[in-house]
């Protein structure tokens, strides 16, 4: 007679790591596939998108962003950014960032509220893909006052232009920083990027993105490029990216997350 | 060169008719029968210019069953003292109103053939349908179920009853000829009163009151 050995405890979590694989597999494919209103909103981490917020829509949008030893000697920064966005119209929203920043280098770190302000986007075409065709276009202007410096002003105008195609979403997005200090000289920066984001499966897409922060005139902000893999997906109320960049050029990593809640 | 033949013929033909009588039954009772449209497959026509129209009234969407031709624009009026959000889901046409009041008007176009089922997001009991068709050759049965469609090209087409309240249209096939009239008759059974849906996030709708004193 022979007894059937007990499943060893390394047995036994393989068997447990096998059933929630298979849970969790089914509970993704269920969620991936289920209806939602409209596509990601943002399809990539550092790069705007074109879509808004329908016609008094609000959202909840939250990005938690990561710059891994930039610059020499290396600096670490995580910054979080938090905004209610109002859909004005379908094809304008209002956004009112909130911005917190904690810095760490060998001097030590800390944290600081940073900047607090308003920031309108305009979508130049129809937010209707079938009305506005395959090209959208949306430009922004973001006012911030610096908390840390009260005189000091800072805007933000950029321009995104999409393609649409196929299952594929093309962005170019040129953006651009011009902070106006209550003293000193004014500090600029210029901030072009490209993404490309494929549909997979229902709502998830899958791309790349390339983004990149210039430093211009006598600027003593570091200049850095960074590129890599971006996931979105929408469901239901809430979308969320997560995008990966490995840096090019002065930065080792930007990961950067980016959710958010529509009501 | 029949083919340019016959297509000459078509276009040239004077048109046929198509009338007859929709029977609409629930159970064994027959019912009213003017919330069932009638339509011609086999042809394409390109759409009227002026823009039809789904009223918001009452918290109901009137009419609740709209054909249009594809390529045409619906109107979306707000006349309730209250906001509306009107949305599909529907695959052959998503889109999002967002929320407008009493007053304001929105419109949207509809390039493709097909179904497209419309709700509010605020007012689960708001449904109508659109039913985008290739042509211009349609009707709305009257209550006793008679109706007749005219400017039929000459040929062999198909002649569908769809009614909201029914699993799935009916139809048979008809042969037209230039200036003259063919009947049909067409049975539907109606099975449903309005068909469950979720908002336009994909979830259930509050129970109205649940979240009121």
């Amino acid at each position: 007679m022979t007894w059937r050995q007990r499943p060893s405890k390394l047995e036994k979590s393989r068997l447990g790591l096998y059933d929630a694989l298979v849970r969790w597999t089914i509970a993704l494919a269920v969620t991936f596939f289920a209806t939602s209103a409209h596509a990601g909103r943002t399809r990539f981490g550092w790069l705007y998108d074109t879509e808004t917020v329908p016609q008094r829509g609000v959202e909840l949008e939250t990005w938690m962003l990561e710059e891994d030893h930039k610059g020499s000697p290396p600096v670490d920064e995580t910054s979080l950014w938090l905004a209610p966005v109002i859909g004005v119209t379908d094809q304008v929203e209002l956004a009112f960032p909130i911005e917190f920043s904690f810095t760490s280098d060998a001097t030590g770190s800390r944290t600081d509220l940073d900047r607090l302000g308003a920031e309108l986007r305009w979508r130049l075409t129809s937010p209707d893909p079938v009305e506005s065709g395959p090209f959208s276009a949306l430009v922004r202007l973001a006012a911030k006052r610096l908390v840390t410096d009260r005189g000091a002003i800072r805007l933000e105008p950029g321009l995104v232009l999409g393609l649409d195609f196929w299952r594929v979403h093309l962005v170019a997005d040129i953006e651009g920083v011009i902070e106006i200090p209550d003293v000193g000289n004014v500090r600029s920066e210029f901030r072009p990027g490209a993404g490309l984001s494929l549909q997979i499966a229902g709502e998830l897409r899958a791309g790349g993105e390339f983004y990149s922060e210039i430093g211009l005139f006598d600027n003593p902000t570091v200049t850095w490029f960074a590129v890599g893999p971006v996931v979105s997906w929408t469901h239901g109320r809430v979308w969320m990216v997560a995008s990966c960049p490995i840096g090019l050029q002065n930065i080792t990593a930007a990961p950067r997350l980016n959710w958010a809640v529509a009501f | 060169m029949m083919l340019l033949l016959w297509a000459a013929l078509t276009l040239f033909a004077d048109p046929g008719h198509i009338a007859g009588k929709v029977t609409v039954r629930r159970g064994e009772v027959a019912v009213d029968a003017s919330g069932v449209v009638v339509y011609v497959v086999g042809f394409s026509e390109p759409p009227p210019a002026n823009a039809a129209e789904i009223r918001q009234h009452e918290k109901r969407f009137e009419p609740d069953l709209l054909p249009i031709t594809a390529g045409q624009t619906v109107s979306f009026p707000n006349g309730d003292p209250f906001f509306h959000n009107v949305f599909s889901l529907s695959p052959t046409r998503k889109f999002d109103l967002g929320q407008y009041p009493r007053g304001e008007t929105k419109t949207k176009q509809f390039p493709n053939v097909g179904v497209v089922e419309v709700y509010c997001n605020i007012h689960p009991e708001m449904a109508a349908t659109i039913l985008v068709l290739p042509n211009r050759r349609f009707a709305r049965a009257a209550a006793e179920g008679w109706f007749r469609i005219g400017g039929v090209p000459p040929g062999r087409w198909t002649v569908y009853a769809y009614s909201r309240r029914a699993i799935a249209p009916v139809s048979a096939s008809v042969e037209v000829r230039s200036g003259g009239t063919t009947e049909v008759q067409l049975s539907l059974e109606e099975t449903r009163v309005e068909v469950s849906h979720t908002n336009k996030f994909g979830e259930t709708y509050r129970e109205p009151g649940k979240y009121r004193p």
